[in-house]
């Protein structure tokens, strides 16, 4: 669906994985007897299961890195009950969803309701049926590979929307919005935020005489080399055809000075291997850095861009910083 | 004098305590809705065999501090235990005795709770001559094959 370039190492977000086939289950139950007979069941069925014997407990576990997320839960346990627990972890709202089934030896209606309502999916009574209780947790599984499926879907369009791609590093809108922010943060912290634009060399020329694959190849070699020239918290995206927006947040002016530099050394290194021949490319760059008065990020940007013309009028492949 | 006595040729074998109580247990029902696993059947019966006495202690304790909430409860979890293991009788008597926790009618939960206790005696001497008689492996596999694969 998304197209990075092929060993592009840049900025490209982790995507959310498919749902692990093994479900994370927990039992909290308080008598040791149903205990070991949910937990040899589960374990039976593939999952991986955790098994405490109280409600504090099991909230305990619950406010793990990766919380499991088929819970089983006893409607009546020492230290927190279980529609006590339903309702927190509902008041907590984490995501992803954690699917609950409450198991109760009452058969009371009314009880049932107060289960549903306090947050449970579904609820099994005891004495539980070994079939019913496995038919009752492939629902369960259901929902969450449901739910799996939308989340995967959501980061996708969430990816797509933020990226460039041709290049899979950030694009316009996302880079526009991180510098937003930084100078955001500038104002805040008083800290300095540089930008840098930077644009390729001729690269009309380089597309009229190797064709646009080629093009797009020095392109995604640029972007491969701007992200290696940067730190981990710099920001680097596709500003729009062959030109590229830098954030380098907490730079000052001989800091961005040495990294435009190093960008620029980067990515006139080496030619690329493109169209059945070695193209050679260079870039120009234009750096600012703005203060803790920054201007909007349109001004910060039209001040880039100056230098950005002067870097090209001066004979290209240079920095030029305002 | 305690006897139980299989009946029907294995592999559909029965348990039946005849005794004064005339406590029933039908193992072979309990080892099918434990899905045919017999080495689950016997750590279940082990873990009944080792509770069982504690909770009944507790129970001893709760009633002679006059506490009708622990009462209720440890006659809560011996209900389901008990019904669970397809024990009927015991099972009532101890749901009278949540009942009667919950109504704080110490007294009567303590009448009970004899008639209880007598109960589980009995039935613990049951499953340990079953388990002394059928160690692991020996249990018929009487239901649904277990099934094989993860969900």
């Amino acid at each position: 669906l998304i197209q990075v370039g092929d060993e592009t190492t840049v900025l490209v977000e982790p995507l959310v994985q498919q749902a692990p086939s093994t479900v994370r289950a927990l039992v909290a139950e308080d008598d040791p007897m149903f205990r070991r007979i949910l937990q040899s069941w589960l374990e039976a069925w593939g999952h991986e299961v955790t098994v405490v014997e109280n409600g504090a407990l099991a909230w305990s576990i619950l406010q793990q890195e990766r919380p499991p997320e088929l819970l089983i839960l006893d409607w009546v346990m020492p230290e927190m009950d279980g529609t006590e627990l339903c309702r927190r972890i509902r008041e907590q709202q984490r995501s992803p969803y954690q699917y609950i089934l409450l198991v109760t030896g009452k058969n009371d209606r009314q009880d049932v309701i107060r289960g549903l309502d306090a947050g449970a999916d579904d609820y099994l009574t005891k004495p539980f049926d070994r079939d019913e209780l496995r038919a009752r947790l492939r629902v369960g599984k259901r929902i969450l590979a449901l739910q799996d499926s939308l989340i995967h879907a959501r980061e996708e369009l969430r990816f797509q929307a933020t990226h460039d791609v041709l290049t899979g590093i950030w694009n316009r809108g996302a880079v526009m919005e991180l510098l937003d922010h930084e100078l955001d943060r500038s104002r805040r912290a008083n800290v300095p935020t540089a930008v840098l634009m930077l644009d390729l060399d001729h690269f009309k020329k380089i597309n009229d005489t190797y064709g646009h694959l080629a093009g797009d190849a020095v392109l995604k070699e640029a972007a491969r080399r701007l992200t290696r020239a940067i730190r981990s918290y710099d920001s680097v995206g596709r500003y729009g055809g062959e030109e590229f927006m830098v954030v380098l947040p907490g730079c000052d002016r001989k800091q961005t000075q040495n990294t435009a530099e190093r960008i620029r050394a980067e990515i006139a290194s080496s030619p690329v291997s493109a169209a059945g021949t070695e193209i050679s490319f260079t870039a120009s760059i234009g750096a600012t850095v703005a203060g803790p008065d920054a201007l909007s990020p349109t001004e910060v940007l039209a001040t880039a861009d100056g230098a950005l013309y002067q870097a090209k009028n001066t004979g290209r492949d240079r920095t030029v910083l305002v | 004098m305690r006897s139980f006595v299989l009946t029907g040729a294995l592999p559909s074998f029965q348990v039946a305590l005849m005794s004064a109580g005339d406590v029933r247990w039908n193992a072979a029902q309990t080892l099918e809705r434990l899905g045919g696993d017999e080495g689950l059947f016997h750590e279940i019966i082990e873990i009944f065999l080792r509770e069982a006495p504690k909770q009944m202690g507790n129970m001893h304790a709760a009633l002679a501090r006059g506490d009708k909430e622990s009462t209720e409860r440890i006659a809560h979890t011996l209900k389901g235990e008990l019904g669970y293991l397809g024990l009927a009788e015991a099972s009532h008597n101890a749901s009278e005795l949540e009942d009667a926790g919950r109504n704080g009618d110490l007294a009567r939960a303590a009448k009970i709770q004899i008639l209880l206790e007598e109960d589980i005696e009995k039935i613990a001497q049951t499953m340990r001559d079953v388990l002394a008689q059928t160690p692991t492996g020996l249990l018929p596999v009487i239901s649904s094959v277990r099934s094989s694969g993860a969900d």
